[in-house]
């Protein structure tokens, strides 16, 4: 398979992309596939380092995605956009960890606790 | 692979009116509004008792639900109807959205109650989705099984009050979800418990539950704790089977909060006192432990 060349993707282009990769990761989680959930996680931070570098941070063209239909979705762009928009963010991962989905309600919690005792810091 | 889920309440002879039984026992159970019937003449001992213990599963399942806070009491497609195994979202006009199927298709990309934009689903509101679809025989693989048993489990953790009664129902029509699944998803509905509760179930095994190591214990034995504190009773809880699944699939997955290790990764070299931290949250933050 052809490698992504993802800093010849538009701006556009790795957000559908970071769709695509968290509809994946969904899939692996409900199979508890950790090498297929863990090669996902490695190409979704490909995309995150991408945004954050090109000009005014375009970590905030994930911003709509806060609204996606599917949580996996919602919950990774709420992490990534924490630096950028992080009362929108927040509130997100709130709502998500209070649900009964998981494992992102796990993840929306843990990442919650992580800011609220320090030990996570969104760069 | 995954073993699959133990096949329990075997005993009983598969034949439709023993299967019919069954069901009328669940329904007269679950309706709450006539007494149960007498035992017919060609029940048999184990009959009885695995209709009994049935009996007492979907009770208990039904408690859970109302304790968070589902409605079972909902209309319902009945039992014995034509559309019987197939789901309806007004609860029995012949609306029916998906038909059974042998295959269960459902995948976790799809549109979940938690899936949807806040204030709906999270039993706020109906969820969107289609429950998973009820195959009318078990799944013919152990894989298959499992995938069917967890992703009816996880739909009815974020559905809505009312529907989840209903496709609740609908399970227990099916004779071998009552048997082969429905202990499972009754665990996983299970609200949480105090550590001190967690800890003396583990005397108390049941069908749904697995016995489980709040600190890992294949990393914790070859870092050189000991199995005395490895096996003690503090390390030690009852959690539901389908939970501990996804805690030791979370323990493998990467993770932004632990410096996008896993979190098997970043407590390796760590204290005792760091890993019954991180094994603790994880119970808390999966609903099995109370905060």
């Amino acid at each position: 398979m052809t490698p992504i060349e993802i800093e010849k993707m538009t701006t556009n282009e790795l957000v559908e992309h970071f769709v695509a990769i968290a509809i994946d990761q969904d899939n692996a989680s409900f199979e508890e596939n950790n090498a297929k959930y863990n090669r996902l996680y490695s190409q979704m931070e490909a995309v995150r380092s991408e945004l954050k570098i090109r000009p005014g941070d375009q970590r905030k063209a994930l911003l709509p995605l806060l609204n996606h239909p599917n949580l996996q979705v919602r919950l990774k762009a709420a992490i990534t956009t924490l630096a950028v928009a992080p009362g929108p963010s927040r509130q997100v991962l709130r709502t998500i960890a209070s649900s009964n989905r998981l494992p992102q309600a796990a993840n929306a919690g843990l990442i919650l606790n992580g800011l609220k005792d320090g030990s996570f810091v969104p760069k | 692979m995954k073993p699959p889920l133990p096949r329990i309440l075997s005993a009983v002879p598969r034949t439709l009116h023993v299967q019919l039984e069954i069901a009328k026992a669940i329904r007269t159970l679950t309706s709450q509004e006539v007494p149960a019937q007498p035992q017919r003449s060609f029940e048999t001992d184990a009959a009885g008792e695995e209709r009994e213990l049935i009996k007492q599963i979907v009770h208990e399942l039904l408690l859970d639900l109302r304790k968070a806070g589902f409605d079972p009491d909902e209309p319902r497609v009945p039992a014995g109807s034509p559309d019987g195994g197939q789901w309806t979202r007004d609860g029995g006009n012949g609306a029916v959205l998906s038909d059974a199927t042998p295959d269960n298709t459902w995948k976790p990309g799809g549109q979940y109650a938690a899936n949807n934009p806040p204030d709906i689903g999270h039993n706020q509101g109906p969820p969107l989705e289609e429950p998973p679809r009820i195959p009318p025989k078990p799944p013919a693989t152990p894989q298959a099984l499992n995938n069917f048993i967890k992703a009816a489990a996880y739909w009815l953790a974020t559905a809505g009050k009312g529907v989840a009664g209903r496709y609740l129902r609908l399970l227990q029509a099916a004779y071998w979800v009552t048997t082969l699944a429905l202990p499972y998803i009754r665990a996983y509905l299970s609200p949480p418990k105090t550590l001190q509760e967690l800890q003396q179930d583990v005397l108390n095994p049941q069908t749904g539950y697995d016995i489980h190591h709040i600190v890992e214990q294949t990393p914790a034995r070859k870092e050189g704790f000991s199995d005395d504190i490895i096996d003690g009773p503090d390390n030690l809880v009852r959690i539901p089977t389908l939970k501990h699944w996804q805690i030791n699939g979370r323990y493998g997955e990467r993770n932004e909060k632990y410096d996008n290790l896993s979190p098997r990764e970043y407590l390796r070299g760590k204290s005792w006192e760091d890993r019954m931290r991180v094994g603790k949250e994880a119970l808390i933050l999966f609903k099995v432990l109370k905060p």
